[in-house]
């Protein structure tokens, strides 16, 4: 019997606002976007350690957030997110429940993870996002970058970047698995749970 | 290699060596009748508690979580097992301190999570009732079914609950229970130096398998949101299998034919369950 659970490894998160052709961006009325999976898809993907990475990769299908913006400035001026950890899925049921499990997310005790920026810089389509991250029962500050775009049809956004497990409380596994986790958000596509 | 340290070392040679150790050295005072009573019980809580210590930081001593009480309640599953057992003891007092026991264990088993199902209060009672059903229909075997092959049996059921949470629930989970089968095995291993004693042994050490490991069974069961597995709590009931043997044309076996059937069929509901969590998903 093969230990499919142990080899699978938080490794990302990804939240990730797509502005990729063919993508919806989320509507803004006035100057707040409504964001949830008809229009933005959260990613992570965790890889295992040693010589075989073998990435998972998983996300969340339940989720909701705001995003405000200045359509004037064509600016994201706040962003505020709430995810349903139980809602989390990857291509393999098997890692799906014991990503669940208190090994990883630990879903029973803490069934939603929150992010809330603070503080938003922009320069053009780019924007350096600061905010407090609550996953696992830990609320860490953490900042990425993010490209955003603002335009008749509504909030595209697209950010990558990594987050250490370890420092949220998520310590099973290591060196089986990676601390870092790789997170993509993308604003502007539909999650589309495998 | 860390993690196999962690497992087989750690949390599988240390504690049962430890029970072995602790069940031979009350062997020595074998005609003292507490130590027949205490030297199993006690000897696996201990074993229990100091694997328990040497798993890592998860494992927290002072409980965070529901099933971080299972120690505790193995210490006090090692003082009323016995008591129980003691000479003067009524059945109804028996079923008096089994009750508490299972109350005790369920109160602190079952989580305050807003989505369990059933409710808090409901699983307080339903998981209080398994363990103790668990408890009395062990303890009432027949003498002759409640020997040291009865903690090996224990051992057999402790250690397929912690393969089967181990591989397919939460590693976490499937250690703690991996700690608890080298416990009761390695008390096992040792009680037959017990001579005639050896079901006062094994009958003392009855309420704490069944708080022990049916309480991992019940923990395990419940851990992953929307994947339930009450398939679990087969597990430790298995050795209750041991009932076909009480009476018809199976008490007559003897021997090697009586060994060989007993664990055939302890070994059925096991590995029916194991291959049901494993294989189903």
């Amino acid at each position: 019997m093969k230990r499919t659970c142990s080899w699978l490894v938080l490794v990302g998160l990804v939240v990730a606002t797509s502005a990729a052709s063919g993508a919806s961006p989320a509507a803004i009325q006035g100057k707040t976007a409504t964001l949830g999976p008809d229009n933005t898809k959260i990613e992570f993907v965790g890889v295992h350690s040693g010589a075989k990475p073998d990435p998972r990769t998983g996300g969340f299908a339940k989720f909701k957030g705001q995003a405000e913006v200045d359509p004037a400035a064509k600016t994201l001026q706040a962003v505020t997110l709430e995810i349903a950890t139980d809602s989390l899925f990857t291509e393999i049921p098997k890692l799906t429940n014991h990503l669940k499990s208190g090994d990883f997310f630990e879903c029973r005790e803490y069934p939603t993870a929150k992010f809330e920026s603070t503080k938003i810089e922009a320069a053009g389509g780019k924007h350096k996002i600061t905010g407090k991250l609550t996953l696992h029962g830990v609320t860490k500050e953490i900042s990425f970058p993010a490209t955003v775009e603002i335009g008749a049809h509504g909030l595209q956004l697209t950010s990558e970047f990594k987050i250490d497990r370890s420092q949220f409380g998520m310590t099973y596994g290591a060196g089986q698995v990676e601390n870092e986790v790789s997170l993509a958000v993308v604003v502007g596509e539909k999650t589309v749970p495998k | 290699m860390e993690l196999a340290i962690e497992i087989l070392g750690r949390g599988g040679v240390v504690p049962a060596a430890c029970a072995a150790q602790l069940v031979w050295l009350a062997s020595r005072f074998r005609a003292a009748e507490p130590a027949g009573r205490y030297a199993a019980a006690v000897a696996i809580a201990a074993a229990f508690g100091l694997g328990y210590v040497l798993l890592p930081d998860w494992a927290a001593l002072v409980p965070q979580r529901h099933w971080q009480w299972l120690p505790y309640l193995a210490l006090l599953a090692a003082v009323l097992g016995p008591v129980a057992r003691a000479a003067g003891v009524q059945a109804f007092e028996r079923w008096l301190l089994a009750l508490l026991l299972a109350v005790a264990a369920a109160w602190v088993l079952v989580p305050a999570w807003s989505d369990l199902v059933p409710a808090r209060g409901w699983s307080i009672a339903l998981l209080a009732a398994y363990l103790l059903a668990l408890s009395m229909a062990l303890d009432a075997l027949p003498e002759r079914l409640a020997g040291p092959r009865l903690l090996g049996l224990f051992a057999l059921a402790a250690g397929a609950l912690a393969i089967v949470l181990l591989v397919s629930i939460t590693a976490k989970l499937g250690q703690v229970a991996g700690v608890a089968a080298a416990a009761i095995a390695g008390a096992w291993t040792v009680a037959g130096s017990f001579e005639r004693n050896e079901a006062l042994l094994s009958r003392a050490a009855v309420p704490l398998y069944a708080v022990l490991v049916g309480g991992l069974a019940y923990v395990g069961a419940i851990e992953v949101p929307g994947a339930t597995h009450w398939e679990l709590l087969v597990l430790p009931a298995a050795p209750l299998a041991l009932w076909v043997f009480a009476a018809g044309p199976l008490a007559k076996l003897q021997g090697w034919a009586a060994l060989a059937t007993q664990i055939g069929l302890v070994l059925l509901p096991i590995v029916a369950v194991a291959a049901w969590v494993v294989l189903g998903e």
